[in-house]
């Protein structure tokens, strides 16, 4: 709960200071893509209806559709924790950019269908490819920190015990 | 010698010595032109044996009252340590604050100039919209401070949006950037209309629309706001026409403008409460202001 919050509240604050191509990092689909990796289908799409739903609430804007694709996103990004390597620390990377992709292109086009219509193309082309790199970038980086944390509790238990 | 003699003998020389001692004593009392060879001779052997000594006396004495004053100079080197951080965060904060007086300088001279048009009520900007897909910002005032829905929101550069939601202590405005802040604009120069609306595929700047293909619009023109629409006053600064695009159909085209306000450094805004009666359009060649018309966004407890 904290930490979806917490990545919200710096999208909102501390990101747009480090916008690249115009575009913001999109930190909940990288927490939501590494969590649903780590923890499968179930807990994945959970955590994204969870956080999708959370995201709808501050935006106060089409409530329900960022909660919907979010769940989907950690449904099947959750569906490649038995077939892909946990050590692989490219993984998370070029699931994210998939991802954003598919986010992007999911609430293109249902937000087409509540009547928000943004050009696709240029949608495509100036929101989602940036957008997509730049996550898949902080993927890469918030994973290997990731690991690294978790080998050094390892080796700390270890030695503890 | 005799034994007699020789007892005489030691007081004698002692006595001569001693006579001797106090001539040569009064001759060398006075200040003498030179020293004697002898003098001078040890003078100059001892010399460089007492520089070496001095040195080493003085140099360990500097040592030992290092050593004698570590501890003092170790907490005197802490204080001056944390004075200068407390420096450097004070001279931070002074910039800070010589940074927000300019910008609410280049505000308040905003005000004044335009104090016989508009009520102003200044907001900061508290967050940002955390999607790619929205423009929009979060003030930090909302209905306790006046604010309502559909009140426009400017700096001294130019237009930024219109408050689309409120709260009692927040307000959400939806910048002209954003693809449902479209609202009416033209040309200062020729008068001439069209829709002004963020661009998507030129990320950060604006486009006016459905321009006829005839119509002159060129690079450099300065846009502002047409009035039309009921939201926003007429003559209020938008941006500068950086190029021009034909519309796919053939018939029209389009012009990219680049907007007067940096949205992404924007720390306070003006919210506008009310445009007063009698305001003359900041548009040059416009006699007909819109001036007095009470637009939906115009505080009514302001206008009584």
């Amino acid at each position: 709960m904290l930490l979806w919050l917490a990545a919200l509240i710096l999208e909102a604050t501390l990101l747009p200071a480090f916008k690249m191509a115009g575009v913001k990092a999109d930190l909940l689909t990288v927490f939501l893509t590494i969590f649903a990796f780590l923890k499968g289908a179930p807990g994945g799409a959970a955590a994204g209806f969870f956080c999708g739903l959370l995201e709808d609430l501050y935006l106060a804007k089409f409530l329900g559709l960022n909660a919907l694709i979010r769940m989907a996103t950690g449904y099947l990004v959750g569906l490649s924790k038995d077939w892909l390597n946990r050590d692989n620390i490219l993984a998370p990377g070029i699931l994210t950019f998939v991802a954003t992709v598919g986010q992007g292109f999911l609430f293109l086009f249902i937000s087409y269908l509540a009547g928000f219509k943004y050009p696709w193309l240029a949608g495509m082309l100036t929101v989602v490819l940036p957008m997509a790199l730049y996550n898949s970038s902080l993927a890469v980086l918030g994973y290997s920190i990731y690991q690294g944390g978790a080998a050094w509790g390892s080796r700390k238990r270890k030695t503890g015990n | 010698m005799g034994p007699l003699r020789r007892k005489l003998m030691i007081p004698l020389i002692l006595v001569l010595a001693a006579v001797s001692l106090y001539f040569v004593m009064r001759w060398t009392a006075l200040e003498r032109e030179r020293l004697s060879v002898i003098e001078g001779a040890l003078r100059d052997a001892l010399a460089p044996v007492e520089k070496g000594i001095t040195l080493v006396v003085n140099k360990a004495g500097g040592w030992l009252a290092v050593i004698k004053n570590y501890s003092r100079l170790q907490a005197e080197n802490q204080a001056l340590k944390e004075e200068v951080a407390a420096l450097r965060t004070a001279n931070i904060q002074l910039e800070e604050y010589r940074q927000e007086n300019l910008r609410l300088r280049e505000l308040l001279n905003f005000t004044e100039v335009n104090r016989n048009a508009y009520d102003f009520v200044v907001a900061p900007v508290i967050a940002r919209n955390p999607s790619n897909w929205y423009q929009s910002l979060t003030l930090g005032l909302g209905t306790a401070a006046g604010l309502q829905k559909d009140q426009v929101v400017v700096t001294s550069r130019g237009v930024v949006g219109r408050i689309t939601a409120v709260t009692p202590r927040t307000a959400e405005v939806l910048l002209i950037l954003d693809r449902e802040g479209a609202l009416g604009g033209m040309i200062q120069v020729n008068r001439t209309p069209g829709i002004v609306e963020g661009s998507p595929d030129y990320r950060g700047y604006l486009q006016m629309i459905h321009i006829a293909r005839d119509a002159p619009v060129m690079e450099n023109q300065v846009v502002v706001t047409s009035g039309l629409g009921g939201i926003y006053p007429r003559g209020l600064f938008l941006g500068t026409v950086v190029k021009i695009l034909p519309e796919p159909d053939g018939l029209m085209k389009r012009a990219i403008i680049e907007p007067s306000v940096d949205f992404d450094r924007l720390e306070e805004v003006l919210v506008i409460t009310r445009v007063k009666e009698g305001i003359a359009d900041a548009v040059p060649g416009v006699d007909a202001p819109l001036a007095g018309s009470p637009y939906p966004g115009s505080n009514p407890a302001a206008s009584l």
